[in-house]
């Protein structure tokens, strides 16, 4: 096949093809294991279509066998001419019978059994046919990706996205379920509701919530702002600047790093006393900018990769140490001031172990962590658990955003830094 | 001779020299502060320092009033605000005798200046020069007083704990406290079988966490962000926000809702049944091993967004001649990221590795949050638990035994001992040393 | 020159700091040294009451009463939430801005008060001395002085459902397990893999914990012959598959859908229980178990709800009246009608309106079988080992094998320190 289409790397067409045939194979390679002997997909697909009461997934299983059908159609249509239209076509069947087949992994117990072929199906009677499908699904999409010459990232980036977003799924999904409880033994709620998020805002609640969420922004807000520009402050300084007892000053900062501060937060808390501002916010962004210094590294490392050349032509120029720092090394490290920022802020946003301690029985100065983490209380959780999730979801709500707008900064800020 | 007496004058007037040489202002407020620190301390700071020597002599009292007919309590010393601001006191001492000895020197480059004829700045100069020359003043003095205040002597406070007798019998403030010298150390050392006995196997665990836990997020978030910044790869704003996601819920709540998830009739254990995986509950949090597995999982799910994120910043920055070059000598993409993709990346982020595997030894929140140690296990002394890091473990000694002197020793060796590890393993690393660049 | 100027910074700021801890540490206002008021004249007092969350309006209403009652007292106050749980932990991490009356479960009221940080309860608590029984003052009780007003016992019993069981055949444990309810229905849930719950078969089996009076610091006899028939009972009990363990809430939930014939559980429960099962749910003390041959009567923790005044606080005088106050018949009445605390005062429990509530029945028949909760700090030391071998037995890890060496290791983390 020496053929040449402008657009397709058709070195590994012939690696498509036996791929694709493979996986049709196990359309007619036994199934599974079931009561009387085994049956391969496409009889089992018939014998539930005369079943009457059968799972809602049973759709899943047709459209398998559809995909494979259509893949293989067009991997023929393919082989007969190739064009740029038709493979591109041949990889979107594919990809559908590819996650066809992966959700035939999920559902295959609720279709069998649902179907009442058998009873008590467990994944590992699953035989040769449908391993066979599963797998050359992937390898045949692989190639084909290849031919189309599509990045492949996409196959681990959708598997990894479903890995990832499957628990804040849950979360979001438990703040709408309007049936209460822990423990609930489905994924889906029977119900869906807003009355989680009402009842959070509502005037007569326990919590006063919109309270805290705005305590809690200060705090955010405030640290993001002073603990970035002491970050990148001090790290500006032991990446740019040389003198005496700085290294003595980065060890410090490494060793007291290493010493577990939950033990001296009583001693935290009794200097704050003494200078009157305990129990109150304030002391939360104090306490929080006073120890922001010791997460130079990051920005530190970043900066260092900035040629000192640029500065030193600076000063030529006639320009100061201070003014090289706001007009060139922080114009070229956007990237690293959006990541500090962020991440102090999520930071604040997200502490409770100070603050729990910190704040005492003053309810009105709470941030939302210490709010919540007082619902999982287990006299409570059980009441309190889809309230609980729909705070976590608007807790969430204003980093969402945060990152969203600052993405632009981020990777306008990256491609501007200097090169090498 | 003039020039001798007026340096030997500033020995005691803080700033006198300066004032000689015409820097008036500066002069009187080195003046001003030798002036402050001296009312402090007799005001004060004697009166602290002896409490620091005696840790309080009155205990607190109670008598019953006849005539009310109930008992009333006076107060009595607290050993704990004594031994605290003994310590503020020593710290404001010592920062005190580091300023007069910049005070003399600063009035010794002034006399020598002016016996040579050269400029002396004056006050103004003095202010702008923190603009440029003395930068650093201007950049790390809010830095060194946060660190001061609210680390370092809170560390101090909590080293010296572990020379006293604070443990359940002595707690204030109906009780005093006192030194006991190296006791606790000698006890813990010499007697204990029973924390040797949890403490290696705990100590193990820690070192196995903190490595894993690092590495595995920082390769995975490297694979992801090269996914996600290679070429054809559309939507990266879309797909880096699905991943950002994972962050934006604060950690405590998703590790809370995680633990659940994962728990015996947890949604993981309910969907892997219906989807026959299984037929019975997987112990994901409550056998040692698969619960040892599952927080480094979990840490996984909500590190690699973080190291993502840095990665994606990184990357970018890598020359892209590299790339080309690379490519016409015919490099296959492995050979580009061992020899240019992951040199660069090492080399920025080293420094980055450390401070997370330092945090990670010291991640006090995952493992609180999602498993609290547990399962406890009887092997154990206490019943510490299989997941329970040497913080954790020590946070419970606290709670659960009021013993804080011995906390405060035990903390004091996990701090040795991860120190001297850190300093070895790293010390030496490409990174720390070669600031000057990547080349 | 480096560090010199650092600490010319440094010095400026702490001098602030120190001279502000210092008036926080050298204020030593003599606590008790109020001016009391001469007779007629009237004294104003500021008092800070923390109560949980459901208490804030009948609180309310107690101390407004109070000031009616007392025309010595104008009584300003606050009133904060925090929970019998969290007030100990408050009130150590700041006595100064802890409330003046707050609740504190019996069991931590020694540890407290060996801590300083009560205030003895003497003026007009004979008025309602008479009424309590030696259990509870001997749980508020250090060295013949009495740091607290019970106000409610604090247990677990039984609830059942009377559709599945009768009532003879929840006396014994082991009737219970033998019946068939049918498929898919679960006998008996209990907690074991949390130590307030599995003592009961230790201390039913005639194990003491701390010695008899629970002041023995070095006593555990839970490793003799019959604290190993006791964990043989629970190994047995953990491997019933009519045995469901209540790890948050599962037993609790399945109880309620009618699904577990029994559950062991504290007064809390009664009103969602009472709401889903009606007129079905029964209550009764814990059963008898044939542990090792014998028949006995399983027997757990009981300790107080109690009211406590702090050490330091400014108006001693008023405070522990008004603490007495909180605890006295007509007010504990009030907050059995509101809240289901049931009273520990004789003349209460003996009174019809209690005797009519079978929870309340079954929560003082269960006080009367139950052991103090032993009140020493040393106390703190138990529930760790103890949760670590239910666990263990629990999961699996702990068997019949190495039974004696586990409960050897239990009673050395209990009864051991450290230091020796």
């Amino acid at each position: 096949m020496n053929r040449t289409v402008i657009g397709l790397n058709l070195k590994y067409f012939f690696h498509s093809i036996v791929a694709t045939l493979l996986m049709f194979t196990g359309l007619f390679l036994p199934y599974a294991s079931i009561n009387d002997g085994r049956k391969n997909i496409l009889s089992i697909a018939l014998s539930l279509t005369g079943v009457n009461e059968k799972s809602g997934l049973t759709l899943f299983m047709y459209l398998t066998i559809v995909f494979t059908i259509m893949s293989f159609v067009l991997c023929v249509a393919n082989i007969i001419k190739t064009t740029k239209l038709s493979f591109k076509t041949w990889q979107v069947l594919q990809a559908c019978a590819t996650a066809f087949w992966t959700f035939l992994l999920f559902s295959s117990k609720s279709i069998l059994e649902g179907g009442n072929l058998v009873k008590g199906f467990l994944n590992k009677n699953l035989s040769i046919g449908y391993w066979l499908g599963f797998v050359f699904a992937y390898v045949a999409l692989v190639f084909i990706m290849r031919v189309t010459q599509t990045n492949r990232g996409y196959i681990a980036l959708t598997i990894m996205s479903v890995i990832w977003v499957f628990p804040i799924l849950w979360i979001v999904l438990t703040a709408l379920r309007a049936e209460p409880g822990y423990y609930v033994g489905y994924f889906f709620p029977k119900h869906l509701t807003l009355d989680n998020f009402a009842k959070l805002f509502a005037a007569d609640s326990v919590i006063p919530f919109a309270k805290w969420w705005l305590n809690t922004f200060i705090v955010a807000m405030c640290a993001c702002v002073i603990n970035t520009l002491i970050i990148l402050a001090t790290s500006y300084i032991l990446s740019r600047t040389r003198f005496a007892g700085r290294k003595a000053f980065m060890n410090i900062l490494m060793i007291i790093g290493l010493f577990p501060g939950f033990m001296s937060l009583i001693a935290v808390y009794n200097i704050l006393k003494g200078l009157g501002i305990n129990q109150s916010l304030f002391a939360l962004i104090v306490v929080g900018a006073a120890g922001a210094a010791m997460g130079y590294h990051v920005s530190k490392g970043f900066f260092d990769t900035i040629p000192r050349a640029i500065d030193e032509a600076a000063i030529i120029d006639g320009a100061s140490r201070l003014q090289i720092f706001t007009h060139i090394t922080l114009p070229l490290s956007k990237s690293i001031v959006v990541y500090q920022a962020l991440g102090a802020f999520l930071a604040a946003w997200s502490d409770y172990i100070f603050p729990s301690m910190l704040f005492g029985d003053k309810q009105s100065s709470y941030t939302v962590a210490v709010g919540l983490y007082w619902l999982t209380d287990f006299r409570r959780i059980d009441a309190y658990y889809t309230q609980f999730a729909a705070g976590a979801v608007i807790v969430a709500i204003p980093i969402v955003i945060l990152f969203v707008w600052l993405q632009r900064f981020y990777v306008e800020g990256l491609s501007g830094s200097v090169k090498g | 001779m003039r020039k001798d007496i007026i340096s030997k004058i500033s020995y005691v007037v803080c700033g006198a020299a300066n004032v000689a040489c015409g820097q008036i202002l500066k002069g009187l407020i080195f003046l001003g502060i030798e002036i402050s620190y001296i009312l402090f301390m007799i005001l004060t700071g004697f009166e602290r320092l002896r409490g620091l020597i005696t840790l309080g002599e009155n205990v607190q009292g109670m008598a019953f009033n006849e005539e009310l007919g109930i008992y009333e309590m006076s107060a009595g010393d607290n050993s704990m605000l004594i031994l605290l601001s003994g310590v503020v006191t020593v710290v404001i001492t010592i920062a005190f005798i580091l300023f007069w000895l910049f005070t003399i020197s600063s009035g010794r480059a002034a006399l020598n200046r002016a016996k040579e004829g050269k400029h002396n700045n004056n006050f103004i100069e003095d202010i702008r020069s923190l603009a440029n020359k003395n930068i650093r003043f201007l950049f790390l003095s809010v830095p060194v007083v946060g660190l001061g205040v609210f680390t370092v002597m809170p560390l101090i406070y909590m080293i010296l704990m572990a020379f006293t007798n604070y443990d359940s019998n002595h707690q204030p403030p109906g009780n005093l406290f006192d030194w006991v010298g190296i006791k606790n150390f000698i006890t813990l050392l010499s007697t204990s079988d029973r924390l040797s006995a949890t403490f290696w196997p705990v100590l193990g665990w820690t070192l196995i966490w903190g490595f894993a836990a690092t590495f595995s997020c920082y390769f995975g978030g490297m694979f992801l962000a090269m996914i996600i910044n290679s070429k054809g790869i559309e939507f990266k704003k879309v797909w880096r926000t699905i991943f950002v996601l994972t962050m934006a819920i604060p950690a405590f709540i998703s590790l809370r809702v995680v633990a659940t998830m994962l728990g015996e009739k947890g949604i993981f254990n309910v969907l892997l049944q219906q989807w026959g995986f299984t037929n019975s509950a997987l112990p994901f949090l409550s056998n040692g091993t698969w619960a040892r597995f599952s927080v480094i999982i979990v840490n996984f799910w909500i590190g690699v967004p973080v190291t993502m994120l840095m990665v994606s910043g990184i990357l970018m920055n890598i020359p892209g001649e590299l790339y080309e070059s690379a490519k016409i000598d015919g490099a296959s993409p492995f050979m580009m990221f061992r020899k240019i993709t992951f040199p660069y990346m090492w080399f920025v982020t080293t420094p980055y590795l450390i401070s997370n595997l330092i945090s990670n030894f010291n991640n006090f929140n995952t493992i609180y949050f999602l498993t609290a140690g547990e399962p406890l296990t009887l092997n154990y002394y206490k019943g510490a638990g299989k997941t329970d890091l040497l913080v954790t473990w020590l946070y419970k000694l606290t709670k659960d035994s009021n013993d804080y002197n011995l906390a405060a020793t035990i903390g004091i060796i996990i701090f040795v001992i991860s120190a001297i590890f850190t300093l070895v393993s790293f010390s030496r690393s490409n990174a720390l040393k070669n600031e000057e660049g990547f080349s | 020159m480096k560090l010199k100027k650092f600490g010319a910074l440094m010095l400026s700021a702490m001098m602030l700091a120190g001279a502000f801890v210092g008036c926080g540490s050298t204020k030593e206002e003599g606590a008790g040294s109020d001016k009391q008021a001469s007779a007629g004249e009237t004294q104003d007092v500021t008092l800070k009451i923390w109560v949980p969350e459901e208490e804030v309006d009948i609180t309310d209403a107690m101390v407004k009463k109070f000031d009616e009652i007392h025309d010595e007292f104008n009584i300003t106050y606050e009133i904060a939430v925090v929970g019998i749980d969290e007030a100990p932990a408050n009130l150590e991490t700041d006595a100064d801005t802890a409330a003046d009356i707050f609740y504190t479960p019996s069991g931590g009221v020694a540890d407290l008060a060996n801590k300083g940080l009560l205030l003895p309860i003497v003026k007009d608590f004979e008025t309602i001395k008479d009424e309590l029984p030696e259990s509870a003052l001997n749980a508020v009780t250090v060295d013949d002085i009495t740091y607290a007003v019970p106000f409610s016992p604090n247990t677990f019993f039984m609830y059942y459902n009377k559709d599945l069981y009768t009532e003879d055949e929840v006396k014994n444990l082991d009737t219970m397990m033998a019946k068939d309810l049918g498929e898919g229905k679960y006998n008996f849930g209990s907690k074991m893999t949390d130590s307030w719950y599995t003592e009961m078969y230790f201390l039913g089996n005639e194990g003491t914990l701390f010695g008899e009076d629970g002041q023995d610091p070095t006593d555990c006899s839970f490793n003799d012959a019959n604290g190993l028939a006791a964990g043989e009972y629970l190994i047995d009990l953990a491997h019933n598959p009519k045995y469901i363990e209540d790890i948050d809430g599962v037993a609790g939930s399945e109880f309620k859908n009618g699904n577990c014939g029994a559950v062991t559980s504290g007064a809390w429960s009664a009103p969602e229980f009472r709401e889903a099962l009606g007129d079905s749910l029964g209550a009764v003390a814990l059963p008898t178990a044939t542990i090792g041959g014998k028949e006995v009567q399983l027997s757990n923790f009981v300790d107080f709800k109690t009211i406590t005044v702090k050490s330091n606080t400014q108006y001693p005088l008023a405070a522990q009246q008004l603490a007495v106050y909180m605890g006295n018949a007509e007010n504990c009445l009030t907050r059995y009608e509101k809240q289901g605390d049931i009273p520990v005062l004789a003349s209460l429990a003996a009174s019809d309106e209690i005797q009519a509530d079978f929870v309340a029945s079954a929560l003082n028949a269960q006080a009367a079988k139950a052991t103090n909760q032993p009140s020493i700090p040393k106390m703190g030391d138990y529930w760790d080992p103890m949760k670590a071998l239910g666990e263990g037995i629990y999961y699996g890890d702990v068997t019949k094998a190495n039974l004696q060496e586990q409960l050897d290791a239990l009673v050395d983390s209990i009864t051991g320190t450290l230091t020796e």
